[in-house]
């Protein structure tokens, strides 16, 4: 730092350092802060990520030579559905996650994102689901029927062992983590922005971060679904993949794939956002085009939802469908053709300064176009036919993934380094570094589109010798250690730069964005004071902001009653609406997650009766979570003299949002569990309607009204009539509505073990039981914290948290009784 | 396939050289420019800038793609539309029942009862309807240098319409991982004229 | 919410792509609908009617999406900037509507 800082500055620091700091030992498991998780979500990542490439060089030993038998059928399987899967789910999303978690309040100006102890539960859930797909490997036990998991393969007859229950259990409470991350990142961005920044002002990389954000809430959630009802079917015998009973495998292929398209796009566009960060800085200009990158993502977000097909080009479905789904495949080159091309015309028209994060992002553009071009290729339908599952596809899919991905997270990694430690990574032994993985990469990945041209199938272990194939496996294999070497440079490169670096001076890249005016190394709080922003490029335009900060010159530059806040501002304009009041370390996200990870292995052991202990244990950890997290008179003892008010004492503070970015993600999941019931229908080859619903309408309908009545109750409840005895009275509507629906599902007598038909009604009643027994439990939690002053008339904060469940609970319910009641009813049950 | 040997192999190696053309000129250009771009010193007004910029992206974001888009798609889609399994003038195209299960292949001609193993036998210049399905977990029929694959999913019935040009003995796989054998699930395709076809089936039945 | 306000709220971002959505997945479902139950197919191997059904909501859709791109354009505003990139992404969303519908003029229906 250049000039120091001054005594009084010192004082100020240290005073927020107290109120933000972790705890020093053990206690930093109870971290909450963004700026720990974000680290500890990179750092792990990395660890996964050296885990998986340890795993593709033993893929790579095994397929250098023809005919080798160094490693097994089996363990080969085991090794290739590995790596896929820890690439995906345990690498690339959680270090991305952790990127938007690190920058993200940095860049737009606040001190911490809004749901802080969410992401050290994501982050707990990340660590342990991992840790449990892991273990897997070294038992040797790992699943082995591919990262896409496709049924019949994945089902307990072709796959006995507990591989696939690992993959399906790890893998949904991974998922825990991403959708957690989700939602905190789109309530962030959208209300917790330093004053002024609205949202043309946004950094580019806030746009593409809240588009990923929004991708994972309703992108994960079909996964989700079919994780659940693949292991229902593996654990239970119930039947929603198998032909027998009325299932259809294709099912899982269209579930899966409804995530798998939109992950590669959730992966690309963190990465593009950083690009689109890094090309301004080093082209020392503006990004010219920005509302052409800002309509580009918007179409990418959607677009790539609708191209799910294009992996499944190959079952037989009609020519005409794949045909639009191969004209969809192609117009996603639309939007990144505008990206790459405003990139171009921002390099253009700036002078260009040539530092190593650059070079990594000219390693990204060659990868990157090279691996869309080929993409465009394989999204038409009949060449798709001739190489699809071949290691043409193998080489594209790295191409775009490494492309993508890889290439601009270590200019990223690069170019935030000095922001973390305050030193400069090296120069030269980067460029090693970036040269020995380029070249080792092409080497491995250009050769292999080849090899598949010439016919080599992927997830082979082994191959015969003298098809054309033998000298080109062998040059790919040598590339890949090659490109390892690279990695281990790189590796090495950063640890040393810790110990050796030289140090870096304030905004060291001369950069635009807000994270720049945080003194180095970075500190807990961020900010010392949150300044007004007047412009898209804060530090270029207000360049007084590097001093005014620290020095607590702005808003919030004193700590109030040893609490953490920010200030929450309008979603739109950005407008300073309420100081937001942030949760401090804290032991229950360690604790959930222990337990949940203590449901998810009693489940793999099948030891079901553990397995309730510990969703009760959830359950109530959770409660005494929601309940010390709340506002307490103790946590929030007064409002403000004057200025903006405390987040609780508004209507529309960031629990809302949450909860509704939440429903929205329940929702997709309802919505796929829709889809499969109307795709069964019609295509399983053995679907069996019974003549008759075998569930009571009279108790449905009736059931149903009592819930409508309940929700009645509440509305009034949650908009000014707030009392003891009428929530106790929707309480206990709601609960009388719970025991007619659980009456009513025992009375049916599904057979979820014999018909598809069933196990869907089967899961449907689960998914309305838990949500009208959840909805029902927490009204009854308000009425105890009404009696205890914590929720009242004046303090109607939480009842507006959770308005948007009952609606979502009553509106669900009707839904369901439409599609899968009314529905067979009208349009002839039999068949 | 880049040996092809087959109707629909001619097709897709034909596009495939087709679009490393057009697709790897672009590519270069892209590359060209780019550096450039890097080199290049601005010597432009802000308003200069700006309006060369709406030529970049216009022209290469919106123009581009979706000539190009438009391009492969009208070559690729009738190309696409010739291999599906139409009727053929002149009666039924011979009918091949295969079902794969792990690891083999069940080949059977429901005209003359004949059943084989891992081996497919077809007369060349004739259209020949693979009637696909499976017993157990989903594989994939594959014979690279004579067309495209078709998945064989169990409870459906996939259609794939070969046409071999000239006799011979053509290596197919499965394309679809299907469990610890699929390295090995490969089978033979063997090409006759039409008389030595007839010949072969002489013997079989 | 006055109209004039809703181009000026970011919901309007959404429109275009929202609509594109709902057209597909309308798209495909009637598609594969028909194709099951036998709809306006006429067996053949060319273009059924249909397509031109589809191709003509497509159609439909685009022009829609492009009048809302119009309108949100010539939209007064004091700032700019989400009016006008909600007209550029209806625009782009009328495109994105539109060509998906298309390979059915040439191609028949289900086989």
């Amino acid at each position: 730092m250049s000039p120091a800082p001054s005594a009084e500055q010192q004082t100020r620091h240290e005073r927020f350092e107290r109120v933000w700091g972790n705890r020093p030992g053990w206690g930093a498991l109870s971290a909450v802060n963004h700026t720990t998780v974000g680290l500890r979500f990179l750092v792990t990542g990395l660890v996964f990520f050296l885990i998986g490439g340890l795993l593709a060089m033993l893929i790579r030993t095994q397929l250098a030579l023809p005919g080798q038998e160094i490693i097994g059928a089996d363990l080969y399987n085991q090794l290739f559905t590995m790596h896929g899967t820890v690439m995906m789910f345990l690498f690339a999303i959680p270090v991305l996650e952790g990127a938007a978690m690190y920058l993200i309040p940095k860049m737009i100006g606040a001190r911490d994102l809004v749901f802080p102890r969410l992401s050290a539960l994501g982050y707990f859930c990340y660590l342990f689901g991992g840790l449990i797909i892991l273990s897997s490997l070294f038992l040797q036990i790992a699943p082995a029927s591919g990262w896409f998991m496709y049924t019949p393969l994945s089902s307990s007859e072709f796959s006995p062992g507990m591989g696939s229950d690992f993959w399906l259990l790890g893998i949904t409470f991974v998922e825990i983590s991403a959708i957690s991350a989700g939602v905190e990142l789109v309530v962030s961005i959208l209300r917790s922005r330093a004053p002024g920044i609205s949202l043309q002002r946004m950094p580019l990389f806030a746009w593409y971060i809240l588009a990923m954000a929004l991708m994972i809430i309703f992108g994960f959630p079909p996964l989700i679904l079919g994780s659940v009802l693949l292991e229902l079917e593996r654990a239970a015998g119930w039947v929603f993949f198998s032909v027998e009973g009325g299932g259809d495998p294709l099912l899982w292929q269209h579930l899966f794939w409804l995530f798998g398209h939109p992950e590669v796009y959730i992966i690309f566009l963190p990465a593009a956002g950083i690009v689109s960060t890094l090309i301004p800085v080093f082209a020392g200009r503006p990004i010219i085009g920005y509302r052409w990158v800002v309509v580009a993502i918007i179409m990418m977000g959607f677009v790539s939802f609708g191209l799910w097909v294009h992996h499944m080009f190959t079952v037989g479905i009609p020519q005409m469908a794949q045909a639009f789904f191969s004209v969809a495949s192609m117009l996603v080159a639309i939007p990144t053709a505008i990206q790459i091309f405003v990139w171009l015309a921002t390099l253009w028209a700036g002078k260009v300064r040539f530092h190593l994060p650059m070079l990594w992002i000219m390693g990204f553009l060659i990868v990157f176009v090279c691996g869309g071009l080929t993409g465009v290729m394989l999204a038409l339908v009949p060449f798709n036919w001739q190489v699809h599952d071949t290691h043409f596809v193998v080489a594209h899919m790295h191409y775009v993934l490494v492309g993508g991905m890889l290439f601009p997270l270590v200019a990223g990694l690069y170019y935030w380094l000095p922001h973390v430690s305050g030193r400069m990574p090296s120069d030269s032994m980067g460029r090693w570094g970036f040269w020995l993985f380029f070249a080792g990469f092409n080497m491995t990945f250009l050769l292999m589109h080849l090899t598949g041209l010439l016919g080599m199938p992927r997830r082979v272990y082994t191959y015969e010798a003298g098809l054309g194939w033998d000298w080109l496996n062998l040059l790919s294999s040598l590339g890949g250690f090659v490109m390892a070497i690279g990695v281990a440079t790189v590796i090495l490169d950063i640890v040393l730069h810790f110990r050796f670096g030289r140090k870096a001076d304030p905004n060291p890249w001369q950069a635009d964005t807000l994270e720049w005016a945080i003194p180095m190394p970075v500190n807990a709080y961020n900010f010392a004071s949150i300044p007004e922003i007047r412009s898209r490029h804060p530090l270029w335009d207000q360049p007084e902001l590097m001093q005014t900060i620290p020095a607590g010159e702005h808003r919030l530059g004193m700590i109030e009653d040893g609490r953490r806040d920010t200030i929450g501002s309008d979603a739109i304009s950005g407008e300073a609406r309420e100081v937001m009041h942030l949760p401090g370390n804290a032991w229950e996200p360690l604790v959930t997650a222990a337990l949940l990870a203590g449901v998810c292995l009693s489940l793999l052991l099948k030891t079901y009766s553990l397995a309730i202990i510990f969703t009760l244990l959830v359950l109530v950890a959770c409660l005494r979570w929601s309940w010390v997290n709340g506002l307490h008179p103790r946590m929030a003892p007064r409002d403000r003299t004057g200025g903006l008010p405390l987040h609780s004492r508004t209507i529309d503070g960031p629990g809302r949002w949450g909860m509704i970015v939440a429903l929205m993600a329940d929702g997709t999941l309802f919505a796929s569990l829709i889809f499969g019931w109307l795709y069964l229908w019609p295509v399983a080859p053995d679907w069996r309607m019974p003549e008759q619903s075998p569930l009571s309408v009279w108790g449905l309908l009736g059931s149903g009204l009592l819930l409508a009545a309940a929700t009645g109750l509440w509305w009034r409840q949650a908009r000014g009539a707030v009392s003891m005895g009428g929530l106790l009275l929707v309480a206990g509507v709601g609960l009388a509505h719970c025991v007619a629906l659980v009456v009513t599902t025992f009375d049916a007598g599904l057979r979820p073990g014999h018909t598809a038909h069933d196990s869907i009604l089967a899961v449907v009643l689960a998914y309305l039981i838990f949500h009208s027994g959840l909805t029902t439990l927490l009204t009854g939690l308000q009425v105890m914290r009404v009696r205890y002053g914590y929720t009242s008339r004046t303090l109607p904060y939480e009842l507006r948290v959770l308005d948007p469940l009952w609606g979502y609970t009553v509106g669900v319910y009707w839904i369901s009784i439409a599609v899968f009641l009314a529905m067979p009813a009208a349009f002839g049950g039999g068949a | 396939m880049l040996d092809p040997a087959g109707d629909s192999a001619h097709s897709a190696a034909w596009l495939w050289w087709g679009m490393l053309g057009l697709l790897g000129t672009i590519m270069l250009v892209v590359f060209i420019l780019w550096f450039i771009a890097l080199r290049r010193a601005p010597a432009q007004t802000e308003a200069a800038a700006g309006r060369a910029a709406r030529w970049w992206i216009i022209g290469g974001g919106l123009v581009l793609p979706m000539t190009v888009i438009v391009l492969i798609l009208a070559f690729g889609i009738p190309l696409g539309q010739r291999m599906l399994p139409l009727p053929v003038a002149g009666g039924e195209p011979l009918q091949i029942n295969v079902t794969a299960r792990q690891w083999q292949w069940q080949v059977s001609y429901p005209d003359t009862g004949i059943r084989l193993t891992d081996e497919v036998h077809i007369p060349a210049n004739t259209p020949v309807d693979l009637h696909l399905s499976s017993e157990d977990v989903v594989h994939s029929f594959w014979v690279p240098r004579l067309g495209g694959k078709l998945d064989m999913i169990p409870g459906h019935t996939n259609v794939l319409r070969l046409q071999a040009d000239e006799p011979g003995t053509y290596r197919g796989q499965c394309a679809e991982f299907c469990g610890t054998g699929h390295a090995h699930m490969r089978f033979r395709v063997v090409v006759h004229d039409q008389a030595g076809f007839r010949r072969w089936r002489q013997e079989a039945r | 919410m006055t109209r004039r306000g809703f181009w000026q709220h970011p919901a309007s971002l959404l429109l275009g792509p929202v609509v594109w959505s709902i057209w597909f997945v309308v798209l495909y479902a009637v598609l594969s609908l028909a194709c099951l139950q036998g709809w306006l197919v006429n067996g053949g191997d060319h273009p059924a009617a249909i397509n031109l059904v589809l191709a003509g909501v497509g159609l439909l859709v685009a022009m829609v999406l492009m009048a809302a791109a119009w309108t949100a354009w010539r939209s007064p505003a004091e700032t700019g900037f989400i009016p006008r990139t909600s007209a550029m992404v209806s625009a782009c969303s009328a495109v994105a509507s539109l060509l998906p519908a298309m390979p059915g003029l040439i191609m028949a229906p289900c086989l």
